[in-house]
């Protein structure tokens, strides 16, 4: 008898899962919309860290980009939702959201990516109109294969969103999310979170050519009771 | 009567993730001996909400493949060249339609026994298969969906016998999908043209995601050659069920199935030559 003899086989690790937020900051964010979405960021971070914990064969990923004039990472690579914090962004300037999905699609490309990772998650934040050559940035993102593969979700901001640009990001409406006060901006944002616990199940399901599949009947309802944007 | 020399050994687990959530174990898979022939078939039934038969659909897949392949067997007793020949004719496509559909076929009359439900949703059962055939001569090897099936030569070198288009995420080919015979893989290797590997491993995709890289992964092709020449069988099955355990724990939390099939003279012939003292013990 040899007893317990070691494990055959190289290093175990839990797979990678990307969480990233996409944040508008354009001058039409200034003010109520900015520190709302600000607040509920920061307010998501507690659950997210007790969703990780509860799955420790997830490896929970955080990254966050803003654009306005331009686009930039805020946190530099992907950083474990233990040592993730929200520092507060200003809003100025205009919508270069074609930007931010340049920035993400780079990120998306395996390498850097890990063909073993679970689906990314992609939460995109906006209240305006892109006002650059988005649709540039949108296929390279579209055409990667975990840009088909990710989990797109868009909160549109007020009513003067571009719903139809956040529509073709999500590539489908219902995931769409409209938030046209502060209330509902905290509850849909909270919602986008949970989004990374469904996620990290390790199932499978039967093959689609779309993105991977979520459960949208718990999405909470849009509500315009109070100030409405 | 000509001898099989290669056996076949294997083990699973439910998912750490599957035990926290008082899931059932969605892996299946059986280990056949016919005549002069090895029959090993494997599924990992996908498990989502969806799909909430898949643990039966696995079963029942693992059941089709090994009755389908015996049958074959019995059919062609001691003229396995003639077998080869056949499943060389149909492997590309009347093969895996038979297949499916005796799988769909089977779901259905299961469905019908098991449950009021009306209407069949195939997608219920939703499995993926990996089969495999080893005779004297010549082997087979079948994949509709993920998961992996390695070869190993007596060098330790590891390669996959079936090199499949991996679906990104959590998504994979299904035997319940329509058409789904044409994303069946088959692979064939006849001992007279080509060199046999030494060991096979089969193993759902709980296994292979739960290693931080693919060369780490392959890393067991070698290790477990290694264990079967220095330890044999019985070690590796005494310590399987706590390292697949240990994989899922520390890797992917999915369900876990590992089947070892190996040429029990060519390890036998390695104890001799390196161990010549010691037959039949070690210390």
């Amino acid at each position: 008898m040899a007893g317990n003899l070691k494990r055959p086989g190289g290093e175990l690790a839990s797979r990678p899962l990307h969480f990233i937020w996409m944040v508008d900051c354009s001058g039409s964010m200034h003010g109520d919309k900015i520190q709302s979405l600000n607040y509920a960021i920061r307010q998501t971070i507690p659950d997210m860290k007790k969703a990780a914990d509860d799955n420790p064969n997830a490896q929970l990923l955080i990254r966050a980009l803003k654009f306005s004039t331009g686009a930039q990472w805020v946190t530099a690579s992907p950083i474990s939702i233990d040592d993730f914090d929200w520092n507060d962004i200003e809003a100025g300037g205009v919508t270069d959201m074609g930007k931010a999905f340049e920035l993400v699609a780079e990120q998306l490309k395996i390498p850097p990516m890990s063909e073993r990772a679970l689906p990314p998650v992609l939460v995109l934040l906006s209240d305006g109109q892109p006002t650059d050559d988005y649709k540039k940035g949108l296929t390279a993102l579209q055409n990667l294969p975990w840009g088909k593969k990710a989990v797109k979700i868009a909160i549109s901001i007020g009513q003067d969103s571009d719903d139809n640009v956040l529509c073709e990001f999500t590539g489908n409406k219902e995931l769409v999310l409209q938030a046209n006060n502060p209330q509902t901006l905290v509850k849909m944002i909270k919602w986008a979170s949970t989004v990374a616990k469904q996620v990290s199940a390790p199932n499978s399901n039967p093959s689609a050519n779309g993105p991977a599949e979520i459960d949208i009947s718990n999405v909470p309802s849009a509500s315009d009771d109070g100030d409405v944007w | 009567m000509i001898t099989l020399n290669y056996t076949a050994f294997g083990d699973q687990v439910r998912g750490a993730q599957h035990v926290k959530n008082k899931s059932k174990c969605q892996d299946k898979f059986k280990i056949e001996k016919i005549d002069d022939a090895l029959i090993i078939a494997v599924a990992d039934g996908h498990g989502s909400s969806k799909c909430k038969y898949s643990d039966e659909g696995a079963q029942l897949a693992v059941n089709v493949f090994c009755d389908i392949i015996a049958s074959l067997v019995k059919q062609h007793s001691g003229r396995m060249d003639e077998l080869y020949s056949y499943l060389s004719r149909n492997k590309a496509e009347s093969l895996p339609k038979k297949i499916v559909q005796v799988w769909k076929d089977t779901v259905e009359k299961n469905h019908q026994k098991k449950s009021n439900e009306v209407e069949i949703d195939l997608t219920f059962y939703g499995t993926t298969l990996l089969g495999f055939l080893i005779t004297e001569s010549f082997c087979f090897a079948l994949q509709l969906g993920d998961g992996d099936i390695l070869c190993v030569n007596s060098g330790g070198q590891t390669t996959p016998f079936i090199e499949t288009d991996k679906i990104l995420g959590t998504e994979t080919y299904s035997i319940s999908s329509e058409k789904a015979w044409e994303n069946v893989i088959i692979e064939m290797r006849n001992q007279a043209t080509d060199e046999f590997p030494v060991l096979f491993i089969i193993s759902t995709d709980g296994f292979a995601n739960s290693f931080v890289s693919d060369e780490e992964f392959m890393k067991t092709g070698a290790d477990y050659l290694e264990l079967l020449k220095e330890y044999g069988e019985n070690e590796i099955k005494d310590n399987l069920k706590n390292w697949l355990n240990e994989t899922t724990q520390n890797g992917s939390g999915d369900d876990i199935t590992l089947v070892l099939i190996y040429d029990k003279m060519r390890i036998r012939l390695w104890e001799k030559f390196f161990w010549p003292d010691c037959e039949g013990s070690y210390w």
